[in-house]
């Protein structure tokens, strides 16, 4: 195993399958929290500017602008803690399909990961969604499975290309049906 | 008072350190073969360490003692 290769989950279990489909949801999905950070960084620097709290004739006393400091420290730290888990929760929600299974992988966050797998015979029924004007602007979407299961309906969210994608899925899901099929009259 | 502030903040650091420590740590093992975590911990990291350096650097100008 590769020193990189951490990703336990599929890892093993894709060794004799070859990856057709690995996505991360649309990058849009992170703008928000992207523009958030950047406005709440821009703002306590232009609040004190504005009162004057940063110059050296400020009236302030020293006490005062320690605590200004202090808490200036711990505001930036956060709001930057803030934006790197937003981003570890955009980047590690993935999908991959192989020849035979669906991985759906939902980070919500740090603490908090969802791991379904789904076989590609267990498709009834696969569509797509591009719901607003964001994701019609940029082409992404929902992929609403359903299956036979005890799951019965899978949505995979915010995916690039999502008509392109559950097309692919359904061609894959064909394929497997076909093979089953040849296997049985064998 | 001052002190006190600067107290609270190395406390605050201390925790905050050890907790993001644990964070990137548990990171460090989603990573996937050809993935970015690497940067964006290194980046992260960097913005944190410039935080704290100028906090320190603005805090030891200051007459507080």
């Amino acid at each position: 195993m590769s020193q990189e290769y951490y990703f336990t989950v599929p890892g093993r279990e894709f060794a004799d399958d070859e990856i057709l489909i690995f996505s991360h949801r649309h990058l849009m999905v992170f703008l928000g929290p992207l523009i958030i950070t950047i406005l709440l960084t821009i703002f306590p620097l232009v609040f004190g500017i504005i009162l004057g709290s940063y110059s050296a004739e400020s009236p302030l006393s020293a006490d005062v602008k320690i605590m200004i400091i202090v808490f200036m420290s711990v505001y930036y730290l956060i709001l930057s803690s803030y934006l790197f888990i937003e981003w570890i929760t955009y980047y590690y929600d993935i999908l991959i399909v192989t020849e035979n299974t669906i991985v759906d992988i939902r980070q919500n966050n740090v603490f908090n990961r969802e791991i379904s797998h789904l076989h590609l015979r267990q498709i009834e029924d696969i569509s797509s969604e591009v719901k607003g004007f964001f994701p019609t602007l940029f082409n992404y979407g929902d992929i609403i499975i359903q299956t036979a299961g005890a799951q019965e309906r899978s949505i995979i969210q915010s995916i690039p290309n999502p008509q392109k994608v559950a097309a692919m899925i359904l061609q894959l899901h064909k394929n497997v049906l076909a093979q089953n099929k040849d296997l049985e009259g064998d | 008072m001052g002190i006190i502030f600067i107290l609270l903040y190395l406390l605050f650091l201390i925790i905050y350190i050890a907790f993001y420590g644990y964070v990137i740590h548990r990171i460090w093992n989603m990573r996937i073969k050809g993935d970015h975590t690497r940067k964006g911990i290194y980046l992260y990291s960097i913005i944190v360490v410039s935080i704290i350096t100028l906090s320190f650097i603005f805090l030891s100008i200051l007459p507080f003692i």
